[in-house]
């Protein structure tokens, strides 16, 4: 009940502002106001016309005659020069701008996204193709709001060689900005934990084509999640802070399938039980080229009636930096990031029934990646300088006595070819070393796009 | 007071130190100009460059229109955590760009 008021309170302390600021903010314009400004362009085409008439006229009658005859000061239409006409025609295209930009409709709508077709050649699995498609849209009515929704549209095969297809909203939130350092939102959003999910994983900025393990499916950091957040960003001098806080329904532990009981779901948006999640990241830019950031997350995450309250805590440490390095002649990417993930002990099964208890443990998983990349943007040759280099180590652990326990590491070596800023063609091997299971080294051959 | 709802509040009071809440976007905006006095303001093109090239290769201004870089630039302020006058700078830089 007190959490129920909490957040009711906060949806209001959020709703209000926006909705005073909304009355003050709106630049929609009424239909008188904009009949008034087509008259205004039709005024000033009008003035134009007439101008350039009479420029052309005096033109023919002074010409003729001699300049001696006529008084510098009474010739007034030769003051109105070409330039002049000029600036009145970029005035005019600027009104006209300005009039469609402030109708309602659909100016303010950006489709944009990203998209990915590759291949896999992966050991104990049959080779294949795979695609996906991202769309998102943009939706600014004002200057103050922001709606945004995206989704996953893509094809996959499981271990049984079933295929199928996913359709996986990712996006659908609004966002209204307080002031120059606070925007506040609600919806489904990603959540800021860790950079990866939040910068990194297009196939267009992602310089390989595979996810890190911690942030792949079965990995142990959120993705997106339903609540309201608030995030912004001050600068301290020359550096600058930034920071991120929300509150969302959050991961449900799972507790009756014996191959992943105390794993964490955070694909299921639905809350089972009445805690939420808090949670949020601090980071900081001592420079622009540096970011470094710390991030946490607090849930209760045993669905209702499981008898007990589970604790989920996550942590994460991340740093990104881009660096143009004049004496290796490129720029030079260096990404890692590690996350925590405890949930607390407990007994899972405690009565048998499901046939693979009672069993009990704390799952403390932890896990995550280094990231090395480089790209000889100062090499002469064009072609070359299209080229990258890319190599990356990620690991997790996850209890051995748990089930699905496991001890991952993978190395893996990547050659990206620049096409556009945007389009970006990879070729990369992978090394992979399990505890447990089979060792899986892959071949993956992706074209990603950024649309 | 359980202590994860005073932990909330404590944060919910460091963002509203930090950013000034109730403040109007005018007023932020002069603030923000005070506090980084000291140090010499950046242009767009360089904020554009310092801020986008972090994550992903710069896209040319050209890439889109006007309004469509202001919801843009709107998008990028909310995912990557940048300030009302850097994201207002790097607009007028990118429509101005065309």
């Amino acid at each position: 009940m007190r959490c129920f008021t909490w957040l009711t309170t906060s949806v209001l302390l959020v709703l209000a502002p926006v909705a005073a600021a909304q009355q003050g903010a709106t630049t929609q314009i009424s239909n008188e106001q904009f009949q008034q400004f087509l008259r205004e362009q039709q005024e000033m085409r009008q003035e134009i016309q007439q101008l350039k008439a009479e420029r052309a006229g005096a033109g023919a009658t002074t010409q003729p005659s001699t300049p001696a005859t006529v008084p510098p000061v009474t010739a007034p239409p030769a003051a109105v020069t070409q330039s002049d006409l000029d600036d009145i025609d970029t005035e005019m295209r600027k009104l006209r701008e300005q009039v469609h930009t402030a109708l309602p409709g659909t100016e303010h709508l950006v489709i944009a996204g990203d998209a990915a077709v590759g291949f896999v050649n992966q050991q104990k699995t049959n080779s294949t193709f795979f695609a996906g498609v991202s769309p998102i849209f943009l939706w600014e009515p004002t200057d103050r709001l922001l709606f945004e929704a995206a989704f996953d549209v893509g094809i996959s095969t499981d271990t049984d060689n079933n295929s199928s297809t996913s359709f996986d909203l990712t996006i659908a939130d609004a966002s209204f900005i307080v002031n120059d350092r606070l925007i506040v939102g609600g919806g489904l959003f990603v959540v800021p934990f860790g950079q990866y999910h939040n910068h990194f994983d297009p196939p267009w900025i992602n310089k390989l084509p595979d996810d890190p393990l911690v942030f792949s499916d079965g990995g142990i950091a959120p993705g997106s999640q339903v609540g309201i957040f608030g995030r912004g960003a001050a600068p301290l001098g020359s550096a600058k802070l930034v920071y991120d806080a929300y509150v969302a329904n959050g991961p449900n532990l799972i507790t009756n399938d014996p191959g992943a009981a105390g794993s964490l779901n955070f694909d299921d948006f639905t809350d089972l039980n009445n805690s939420k999640a808090a949670g949020g990241r601090i980071g900081f830019l001592p420079v622009p080229s540096l970011e470094v950031g710390y991030s946490a997350q607090f849930a209760q995450v045993a669905p209702s009636g499981f008898g007990r309250n589970v604790d989920a805590f996550l942590q994460a440490v991340d740093v990104n930096w881009v660096q143009e390095v004049r004496p290796l002649g490129g720029v030079v990417t260096a990404r890692a990031e590690w996350v925590w993930s405890d949930v607390s002990k407990v007994t899972y099964d405690a009565n048998g029934k499901l046939g693979f208890g009672p069993m009990s443990f704390g799952n403390n998983r932890d896990g995550g990646y280094a990231m090395l990349a480089y790209r000889p943007t100062l090499a002469t040759n064009e072609i070359l300088r299209n080229f990258e280099a890319v190599f990356r180590y990620d690991m997790m652990h996850s209890p051995l006595h748990a089930p699905g326990g496991e001890h991952e590491q993978r190395f893996e070596f990547g050659i990206d070819y620049w096409l556009t800023p945007s389009a970006v063609l990879k070729v990369a091997y992978e090394v992979d070393d399990k505890k447990v299971g089979q060792d899986q080294n892959a071949f993956y051959v992706q074209f990603g796009i950024g649309l | 007071m359980s202590t994860k709802t005073l932990a909330i509040l404590l944060v919910a009071a460091g963002f509203t130190a930090i950013s000034g809440c109730g403040e109007n976007t005018q007023r932020s905006s002069i603030s923000d100009t005070q506090a980084s006095a000291a140090v010499p303001e950046k242009a767009g093109a360089q904020l554009w460059a310092e801020n986008c090239s972090r994550c992903h290769n710069i896209r040319p201004p050209q890439s889109f229109s006007d309004t469509q870089w202001q919801a843009i630039t709107h998008h990028m302020r909310l995912r990557a955590n940048l300030t009302g006058e850097e994201t207002r700078k790097i607009t007028e830089f990118l429509q101005a760009s065309h």
